[in-house]
């Protein structure tokens, strides 16, 4: 899920530190962000705004923690619509939905801990790239802002 | 951008197999959630019924009851339905209601048969309130208008439990379900009627009274039902290419004994 990659070059200590922060962001809003996804979307979003004119490095990082954000957005988005419409509507708990949550909580810890290891790891200088968001920050993201 | 197509084309793939695999797993079973909610729906069957029984006067003349077990075993025949699954009670009563409760117990009002005309139209009445219970509509109509909390509490018994019994009886008894499943149980009752060769013409002469009930600003309940003429418009389009041979749901003595018990 996660690959360390060469960088074309050494980052400095603060630029770390700002790279870092970017996926430290989406955790610390981790907790006001379980019944409302949206908000750690937003919240990563305005830390990237903040950090458009920094360097590559931080820019790089902060976007990968912005998009990695998407994909947790709609899965517990979808988790959470589904179950309120078994609270107020007719639908019933089936083996789809239970399914469902499981794979969702397991999503949310594995993002959980590796957004942790990749936070640890870019402070340190190392550059890491997660699975399907790496290569499409590597698209989006160039080195001149 | 190919390398990132690849990935979310393999993350999708990957997310969808692994969810159809975990929803082949019989999650309700083991954790055990169905026998949870048919315990606690069985002991909310029980305390709602023994709630009605302490506030209401259920008639117990036998020839009435009689009566309205000829027309339930009527249905039951003809539409394969289990005699067991109902129970129907004549209830003292002014107000024109029934409704049925979790269980199966369907609580007929007198004042309801003394002011339908034919035995016909109690036998759509009843037929619609069966509906309601095959299709599963009142398990429905609690978890959704009552609350699932409430529904626990008065299961749960404690303090809590008489006020969230009231409040159940209360939505159970005085309003109507969703037009959804009103109309899902009119239609349902059309098809009861027709498969007993009861003429369910009788329904739209429910609805006509239920109208005039409402015209002269009686029970309060009438007037939470919705459209009752958008009801009377699609059971005339369900009734209307209806041919079938009558056969008599009770005689004139056991309909005028019925509508005259515990008076």
């Amino acid at each position: 899920m996660i690959s360390k990659q060469p960088f074309p070059y050494k980052p400095e200590e603060y630029e770390t530190e700002k790279a870092s922060n970017a996926y430290l962001m989406s955790l610390v809003v981790v907790i006001v962000g379980l019944p409302f996804p949206i908000i750690n979307l937003i919240a990563t979003w305005g830390y990237y705004m903040g950090q458009r004119k920094s360097s590559y490095f931080v820019r790089w990082h902060c976007l990968q923690a912005l998009l990695s954000q998407i994909s947790i957005v709609i899965i517990n988005a979808f988790a959470m619509g589904w179950t309120w419409s078994i609270i107020l509507s007719d639908r019933s708990l089936s083996n789809g939905y239970l399914a469902y949550m499981a794979l969702a909580v397991f999503y949310n810890l594995l993002e959980f801990v590796v957004t942790i290891v990749t936070a640890i790891e870019t402070r340190k200088g190392q550059h890491l790239s997660w699975w399907m968001y790496g290569p499409l920050t590597q698209v989006l993201c160039k080195p001149q802002p | 951008m190919r390398r990132f197509f690849l990935h979310f084309s393999l993350s999708i793939l990957l997310f969808g197999s692994i969810w159809y695999a975990l929803s082949q797993i019989n999650w309700i079973g083991i954790l055990g959630l169905n026998t949870l909610t048919q315990k606690t729906e069985k002991k909310l069957e029980d305390i709602l019924w023994e709630a009605i029984q302490d506030s209401e006067e259920i008639c117990s003349d036998s020839e009435a009851n009689e009566a309205l077990q000829t027309l339930w075993n009527r249905l039951c025949k003809s539409n394969q339905l289990d005699p067991n699954s109902v129970q129907v009670h004549l209830v003292i009563n002014d107000e024109m209601n029934a409704f049925a409760l979790p269980g199966g117990h369907i609580l007929i009002h007198s004042g309801l048969i003394q002011g339908l005309e034919t035995p016909e139209e109690l036998a759509g009445v009843l037929g619609h309130e069966v509906a309601h219970v095959q299709l599963n509509h009142i398990s429905k109509k609690m978890a959704k208008e009552v609350g699932v909390s409430l529904l626990l509490s008065a299961a749960g018994g404690g303090s809590a439990a008489g006020e969230a019994i009231k409040e159940i009886l209360s939505q159970l008894s005085s309003s109507a379900y969703d037009r959804g499943l009103e109309k899902e149980a009119d239609l349902k009752s059309v098809e009861y009627l027709k498969n007993a060769g009861i003429n369910p013409n009788a329904m739209i002469g429910v609805m006509e009274k239920l109208e005039t009930e409402i015209q002269s600003d009686l029970p309060s309940w009438l007037g939470s039902h919705p459209d009752l003429s958008e009801r009377k418009e699609y059971l005339k389009i369900a009734t209307e290419h209806i041919v079938l041979t009558e056969k008599p749901v009770l005689d004139s003595a056991a309909w005028e004994g019925l509508k005259t018990a515990c008076d």
